[in-house]
């Protein structure tokens, strides 16, 4: 059993960790090597690694057998411009740099009990929402298909993903991505439901509104993080960077009209609607008066509203 | 010899054959009177009525027609403001100008406007007509008048019919049993003599149509004459339109109050003459909660451009109470009707700004939240002081009984809007 290699990039992220077959081994470009560099800087066979006596690591330059170098167990070598750090098997393992962490616990996740399991919660929720916004009748057949209808389109989705997986990485992940998607859908309805129940009894719905937007793109963005990683080959930062773009648009999107005001012109009027009975618990009343002399200042903003060009 | 009684039967069917006779003569020659006298007006007058044609500067082409006539000796034309609102608004892209019925044509300038009773002043004719006579006296309930205009390009007509009185409402209307056409918008009615009742303005179909009244050309004319052609419209209408509504909105707030019955609340009951209400009772069996709505409005509006209108009022009141529905359910159908509110009036985005809205939960006199209210308010452009409001005011108890009552009102200012939902929150109410 040889020595572990790890590899870096440029930038000093760990690419790779690959264990040698004996304690003498070549290293290059080419596929006769023991241990492949995919590095336009690094020659088709370029050197030489074998163990010395002291238990160090002596390093032999193919097209210049005489210039030698050493290196301890441990230490960096540059090779093109690709960055290794050979490690003998008594090498305590100290730096626990495991870039795949996240992947690894998104790919256990994707177990059958835990999809199954998620499935009929997301189905219930589904079934609860048609149940509460009918208001004759109870007609369980078309609470029923509803239900189905969503876990249907969850299957759908997730679907779409596994396919792609599939093209890129040559592995569907069906059960991973089923099991994020359903995650994400029944915590961001079980906040929804929340943010309803606390946020449109207050005075001020904007408040609550804004962080309904945020959380909605940080979900968001969580999600796409999360498909991408194990879906792609791209790069973390690539990753988090689209995880991070689609996230603001959503957050930007929802609140569109609160920041940056990209509705200029709506006949509709918006308001919330909602009053539970949580209304007495959250927020106090202000009387009529107050309410009536609270209407002057609009009659201001709505003066400045006349002023934006559209 | 013939016996005396059928001697008198006799005598008594030759009298009243005579009288019949008699009777019948009279009646044609009052008809042929009347026919004369409408030929006649036609024969003097026609040169007197114009058609109006807004023509569209980049085709040279009419945009649209309406009818009007010559008011003074100036050569002064009285339209309809609808005639010309399209002028008004975009007045490089359109000019106004005029055709006789012996087809002389001429230009003509915008010179006043009256947008509440929608009636406009045009000058610069060189046709030397005879004026029309303004009446002094309005005809008596059911005396025949007759309508002149150019309906739908057809050339000059007359229209007989029957003058019904202004019926009392927000906006002084002649209503004309008769049947007016688009095209004759701005046109003169006249009495007998010959003399203008009014101006045909607006049809609701089936010979119901409106004129309107002369009184209100009158003191157009008198205005004109003041302080001569208007050069800032904007201003004009925002003088005019103030006034009407804060005339309206007093004359509401004068009265008192009938209050009806909602459910276990209170709403607004009709405000004679200005407001008028309807009922609706949805009690459809498969729905598990039972509804009672009613709606209270103004019947005019005050138009000023094609999609913008204003100057209506709105009353809205709606009871719920649950059958058989639970309380997240009940809950939801509330939150249904308390969300459904629309501006009442159309208006585009270059006439109004974007409502600015204020909610705040309201606590009644126990200091407890009982209800929630949204005040939503959109500025004119072009108006300075004059806003649509919408109101909306809710609430729920026990999951199981809900009152909303809403009011939207158009083109108003701020003290008016104050007053009035002062007054509309003191009388719309449930004590739960």
């Amino acid at each position: 059993m040889g020595p572990v290699i790890e590899i870096y990039s440029r930038a000093g992220r760990l690419l790779s960790r690959q264990r040698m077959p004996s304690d003498s081994f070549t290293v290059g470009r080419g596929y006769s090597n023991d241990l492949l560099l995919d590095d336009p800087y690094v020659k088709s066979e370029h050197m030489h690694i074998m163990a010395n006596e002291y238990g160090d690591w002596r390093i032999v330059d193919v097209d210049i057998p005489y210039q030698e170098a050493v290196v301890k167990s441990g230490e960096e070598l540059l090779v093109g411009k690709t960055r290794l750090k050979i490690f003998d098997h008594s090498y305590a393992v100290a730096p626990a740099r495991n870039v795949n962490d996240f992947e690894s616990s998104l790919i256990s996740s994707g177990r059958l009990v835990t999809c199954v399991g998620l499935m009929l919660l997301a189905m219930l929720l589904q079934a609860i929402e048609a149940y509460i916004s009918s208001s004759s009748e109870v007609r369980w057949t078309i609470i029923f298909s509803e239900a189905l209808i969503a876990g249907a389109s969850f299957i759908i989705v997730a679907g779409f993903w596994a396919l792609l997986s599939r093209l890129l990485r040559h592995e569907e992940r069906f059960l991973s991505l089923l099991v994020l998607l359903l995650k994400v859908s029944v915590f961001m309805w079980l906040f929804d439901m929340l943010i309803s129940l606390i946020g449109f009894n207050l005075n001020d719905p904007d408040v609550i509104f804004v962080i309904g937007a945020l959380f909605a793109g940080f979900v968001t963005a969580y999600y796409i993080y999360a498909c991408l990683v194990l879906v792609t080959l791209l790069s973390r930062r690539i990753q988090s960077i689209a995880a991070l773009v689609a996230g603001i648009m959503v957050t930007l999107l929802i609140s569109a009209d609160l920041v940056i005001g990209l509705d200029k012109f709506s006949a509709r009027v918006s308001y919330s609607g909602s009053m539970y009975p949580a209304a007495v618990v959250v927020a106090d009343g202000v009387t009529t008066e107050d309410f009536i002399d609270g209407t002057i200042e609009m009659f201001f903003q709505a003066d400045e509203n006349k002023l934006v060009s559209f | 010899m013939v016996p005396k009684l059928l001697k008198t039967t006799l005598m008594t069917r030759l009298l009243i054959n005579i009288l019949i006779f008699y009777f019948l003569l009279f009646l044609s020659l009052l008809a042929s009177a009347q026919s004369i006298d409408s030929s006649l007006l036609f024969s003097k007058l026609h040169d007197s009525v114009f058609q109006i044609r807004i023509i569209d500067i980049a085709s040279n082409q009419k945009s649209s027609t309406g009818t009007g006539f010559v008011v003074d000796s100036n050569g002064s034309v009285a339209t309809n403001y609808h005639v010309v609102a399209n002028y008004i608004e975009r007045p490089e892209k359109f000019r106004i100008e005029y055709e006789t019925d012996s087809g002389k044509q001429g230009v003509l300038t915008l010179v006043d406007v009256d947008v509440v009773n929608d009636l406009a002043l045009l000058a610069g004719t060189d046709v030397m007509s005879q004026p029309f006579v303004l009446a002094e006296n309005m005809p008596a309930k059911g005396q025949p008048i007759y309508s002149m205009g150019y309906p739908l390009d057809l050339g000059i007509t007359v229209i007989p019919g029957t003058y019904n009185g202004i019926p009392s409402a927000s906006i002084d209307r002649v209503h004309f049993s008769g049947s007016l056409n688009s095209g004759m918008s701005g046109g003169p009615s006249m009495n007998g003599a010959g003399h203008v009742v009014g101006s045909n303005v607006a049809t609701a179909g089936n010979q119901v149509s409106f004129l309107v009244p002369v009184a209100a050309l009158k003191n157009l004319l008198a205005h004109y004459y003041a302080n001569d052609a208007v050069t800032d419209f904007d201003q004009r209408m925002t003088e005019q339109l103030t006034r009407q509504q804060a005339q309206l909105i007093n004359s509401i707030l004068a009265q008192d109050w009938l209050t009806n019955p909602i459910g276990e609340a209170t709403a607004v009951g009709e405000i004679p003459p200005f407001i008028k209400c309807w009922g609706y009772t949805d009690d459809n069996k498969k729905n598990l909660f039972n509804s009672v709505s009613k709606r209270c409005e103004t019947e005019q509006d005050i138009y000023i451009a094609h999609n913008f209108r204003t100057g209506k009022l709105e009353l809205e009141f709606f009871w719920l109470e649950s059958v058989e529905l639970d309380k997240w359910r009940f809950g939801q159908e509330y939150k249904n009707v308390f969300s459904s509110f629309m501006p009442g009036n159309r208006a585009s985005s270059d006439d109004v700004g974007n409502f600015a809205c204020q909610q705040k939960l309201i606590s009644g006199s126990n200091s407890k939240v009982d209800s929630k209210a949204v005040f939503c308010t959109r500025a004119y452009k072009h108006f300075n002081g004059l806003y649509d409001v919408l109101f909306v005011q809710g609430s729920i108890a026990n999951s199981t009984k809900a009152f909303v009552s809403h009011f939207t009102l158009s083109g108003v200012g701020i003290d008016e809007t104050t007053k009035f939902m002062r007054q509309f929150m003191k009388v719309a109410q449930w004590d739960q």
